[in-house]
């Protein structure tokens, strides 16, 4: 009479963690397929992901670089690390010798804040700032020896800020004054983006001259992008620091700055919002 | 065959679209208002204006306690040694790096040559490797220098102050090095800028600049600075005219407009240096004879216009006069002649109640804006135009605009030469023709070439004759030249092809030579070609192929009229030098300058002028050349 009981109670416990087992492995299952699906879910997001490029060089396009840091301490100080965080940075402007403030790299005339110091972390600098390398990037084929910071290491629920700034014209951005990159490489980039399932959601930013065109030829699903500027229409730099000579910082990363200054880490502002402030600006 | 009622026409047309031709190209180079475009900066990297300048009331303020300094220093103006070792102990008391520089002020290096001495400094830019340099450049010994009010900087004073300055306060954003250069007015100071730079450039073998010789940089640009000591500054007087007309490029000067500009001198306080003196006076009677001409015939508001042209038709016409004369028209020509970019400036007093005052601080801020944006220079300039031509600081005709005058001037005359020759036989009429300008062209490149030989002679023999005395003996030469070629060998050449109709077809070959000159070197010298194209194409239009004895002696007179030796005597008149000096004057302008007076005169327009006096007396057969 015990052994029997004791036997079926044992059955039982086995059944019920079979049951519990099967349950669990279809919910893990579920909670990590459900990333998978091109919905606009608002689960399956587990990481953020930002790539910041700056494509032109030389002192006069101070600002460019400008730009790009200024988005990049928003971008940490509101929760992506360095790690996965890949900045692309065309010249060093910080230690040019045209820079009164050496060492130091501000995007207002009141030089409160310096963008460049010891904190910050540029994968890609100076001559490695090419097409060919920031589309390696993207779609993540790089050399066997590419060290891991310098790659996107994002997959399906990864939630990418892609950042440009340079200058460009009608569907392409100019690189280092020798190259460009046009919107069919990029839209092909996000492509295969799309198809190694590289990413959940692409947030794509561009402070260039006719920015917009830039991703007029986009097919992907879940890409965001909001350019400074429509087809022929240039974008102006904000105001010139006459201390330093050149101009510090573009109109349209300066108001989008300001708009972030405001924003805490946690808070519940969506994007809409933003582009009402910068339809108040405009 | 045509008939001669025809061909009579074809050639009365060809002659009447040859003047419309001219009249329109000279009357567009009239009108530049309708087309020259506006001046802008083509270089990015410039930036010019956008960094506020710091030379202030203190730095001004040691620029005039230099110049009162340099005149109560008590050293005579010969003494070239002294007075370099004044500025240099003057430099070196205000802590900058700099250093003497000798040269010998006579060029053949003879036993009695004096030295001579210029004063350099650099500072360097700390945080460059010295790979490129700006030079700035004044001169000491000046008589103007000498009686400056108390209060005001002459040119040496304001440069170093002004290096003292960027010692100072500019070496946080310097990417060249600054090199102040002070050349003695005394002894030359275009000639003393001249060894100074040759020797920076490496071109001495045994005068090595001390300090630079193992660091110094490409000089990028250079800034001559011209300064009249004065209380007042109303506009600045900008040259940019180099040897034979050879210009900076254009964005040098667009930099330091824009530069004034944000300083608050706009337009026509910027100016280009003016026309000469002498021409001012010629021009006004020329305009006012055309205007009261076509008093009757013109509507009122182009009689206006002719009355009283804008002030762009003066300062083109000032620029142009400038080119053509070939002669720098400051020390910026030193620098020029090594294709480096260079202006000189100068200040303007204010001419009446009507102009601007401005801050006497405002020159040396207008030279730290100009350096400042050359700073930011990545590579030489290479942007805009090496070839253009001013009507004012904010106007400018590029190459493409202003070639299409001149074409049309020569339009008419290349037209007939091509038509005739592309219907010519080849045959002994054509032989003795091209024979004949053949041997006057020889005697042309003689006469080009004999001066050389003579003064080689004259030093050789030890006459040491100067150059005015060879000149003289030149053109005794030339005359005997010009006389045994017409009564010798022309007949030999008469005879030596038989049967040959003299006239047919000379007078095409005559204006070949002269044509193909004035249109292969208007590029070099647009503005020298312009004007001797102005007496050129009426001359070859009017003169030759004379029928009978009126007409010869009409175009006979024409001829004696535009001959060179009453150019020479009509130039001499204007200029007011006796005509001797005057030919002097033109030859050692071509030994410093490679300007074109002198190789035009004898290559082209002597031969001209003599194989025109030939077919003016040639006895011409029934068909028309």
């Amino acid at each position: 009479m015990g052994g029997k009981s004791f036997g079926i109670l044992i059955c039982l416990f086995i059944i019920s963690i079979i049951i519990v087992v099967c349950e669990g492995n279809e919910k893990v299952e579920s909670f990590f397929s459900r990333g998978d699906s091109a919905a606009k879910a608002a689960d399956g997001h587990t990481n953020n992901w930002a790539v910041l490029v700056c494509s032109s060089r030389f002192w006069f396009n101070y600002r460019h670089i400008a730009n790009v840091l200024g988005i990049y301490r928003t971008v940490k100080r509101l929760g992506i690390p360095d790690s996965q965080i890949i900045m692309m940075l065309a010249d060093d402007m910080a230690c040019n010798a045209r820079n009164s403030w050496a060492g130091q790299i501000f995007n207002n005339e009141n030089h409160k804040l310096n963008l460049y110091g010891e904190n910050i972390e540029v994968d890609y600098r100076g001559y490695e700032v090419n097409v060919e390398n920031f589309l390696r990037v993207l779609t993540g084929r790089h050399d066997k020896d590419t060290p891991r910071s310098k790659r996107l290491l994002s997959d399906a629920n990864s939630n990418i800020l892609v950042y440009m700034t340079g200058h460009g014209g009608d569907q392409f951005l100019k690189f280092q004054d020798v190259e460009e990159v046009s919107s069919h490489d990029l839209a092909d980039a996000f492509e295969q983006m799309h198809s190694k399932r590289r990413y959940r959601e692409i947030f794509f930013m561009v402070d260039t001259c006719q920015a917009n065109t830039l991703y007029k030829q986009f097919h992907s699903p879940n890409i965001l992008a909001i350019g400074s500027s429509r087809y022929k229409e240039n974008s102006y730099s904000h105001h010139t620091d006459i201390a330093l000579g050149v101009s510090v910082i573009d109109r349209f990363t300066h108001h989008t700055l300001e708009y972030f200054e405001k924003v805490q880490p946690h808070s519940n502002l969506t994007l809409e919002q933003l582009v009402w402030f910068r339809k108040e600006i405009v | 065959m045509a008939t001669n009622a025809s061909r009579r026409r074809k050639a009365l047309f060809l002659d009447a679209l040859s003047f419309l031709l001219f009249i329109a190209g000279v009357v567009a180079m009239c009108c530049p208002n309708f087309w020259a475009r506006r001046t802008y900066v083509s270089e990015n990297a410039l930036l010019p204006g956008s960094a506020e300048h710091k030379f202030n009331s203190q730095d001004y303020y040691l620029a005039t306690q230099i110049t009162h300094q340099w005149i109560v220093r008590g050293i005579p103006p010969s003494d070239s040694y002294s007075n370099a070792k004044f500025l240099l102990e003057k430099m070196e008391s205000l802590g900058l790096e700099s250093y003497l520089h000798s040269y010998s002020k006579d060029s053949t290096n003879s036993i009695n040559s004096t030295e001579s001495y210029n004063v350099y400094s650099v500072v360097r830019a700390p945080k460059s490797s010295g790979t490129e340099s700006i030079v700035i450049a004044a001169t000491f010994n000046r008589e103007e220098d000498a009686n400056a009010p108390i209060g005001t900087s002459s040119s040496l004073g304001l440069a170093i102050a002004l290096q003292k300055y960027f010692q100072k306060n500019a070496q946080k954003w310097m990417a060249k090095d600054i090199v102040i250069v002070l050349a003695d007015e005394h002894s030359g100071s275009e000639y003393g800028l001249k060894k100074w730079l040759e020797s920076y450039l490496g071109l001495n073998e045994g005068n090595q600049l001390k300090g630079l010789s193992s660091r110094h940089g490409l000089i990028q640009a250079a800034i001559v600075l011209d300064i009249i000591p004065s209380n007042h500054i109303s506009g600045f007087y900008v040259s940019l005219v180099g040897a034979n007309g050879h210009l900076p490029n254009l964005d040098l000067f667009n930099t330091f407009n824009q530069v004034c500009n944000q300083e608050g001198y706009y337009d026509e306080e910027l100016e280009l240096t003016e026309m000469p003196k002498e021409m001012k006076g010629y021009f006004e009677d020329a305009k006012n004879g055309l205007a009261n001409l076509l008093k009757d015939f013109v509507p009122p508001q182009i009689f206006e216009s002719i009355r009283n042209p804008p002030s762009e038709v003066f300062g083109l016409f000032g620029f142009m006069m400038n080119q053509a004369v070939g002669v720098p028209t400051g020390n910026h020509g030193v620098f020029n002649m090594y294709h480096l970019d260079a202006m000189t400036i100068r200040n303007r007093d204010p001419k009446g109640v009507w102009n601007r005052k401005h801050p006497v601080v405002s020159i040396g801020k207008v030279v730290e804006g100009t350096v400042r944006s050359l700073n930011n220079l990545l590579e030489k300039l290479h942007q805009s135009f090496y070839y253009y031509l001013l009507p004012s600081s904010s106007r400018y005709l590029a190459i493409g605009d202003y070639m299409i005058p001149l074409g049309l001037m020569l339009a008419g005359t290349a037209l007939k030469i091509v038509l005739i020759l592309i219907s010519l036989n080849h045959d002994r009429h054509a032989a003795h023709s091209i024979a004949l300008v053949s041997v006057y062209q020889l005697l042309g490149m003689f006469i080009f070439l004999l001066p050389f030989p003579l003064e080689n002679l004259s030093n050789r023999l030890g006459f040491d004759f100067d150059d005015r005395q060879t000149i003289s003996i030149w053109l005794a030469s030339s005359l005997l030249l010009v006389l045994l070629t017409k009564l010798l060998v022309v007949p030999q050449i008469r005879r030596a092809i038989p049967r040959a109709e003299p006239g047919r077809n000379f007078g095409t070959f005559l204006r070949i030579p002269v044509i193909i000159f004035l249109a292969a070197s208007s590029l070099l010298n647009y503005s020298f070609v312009f004007f001797a194209s102005l007496v050129v194409v009426p001359l070859c239009a009017t003169v030759g192929g004379a029928n009978n004895k009126v007409t010869r002696l009409i175009q006979f007179s024409i001829l004696m009229v535009a001959s060179p030796i009453s150019l020479v005597l009509l130039f001499s008149s204007i200029t007011s030098l006796d005509p001797i000096e005057l030919l002097t004057r033109i030859f050692v302008q071509f030994k410093q300058y490679s300007n074109l007076t002198f190789p035009f005169l004898c290559l082209a327009y002597i031969p001209l002028t003599l194989t025109l006096a030939e077919s003016v007396f040639m006895n011409k057969t029934n068909k028309k050349h």
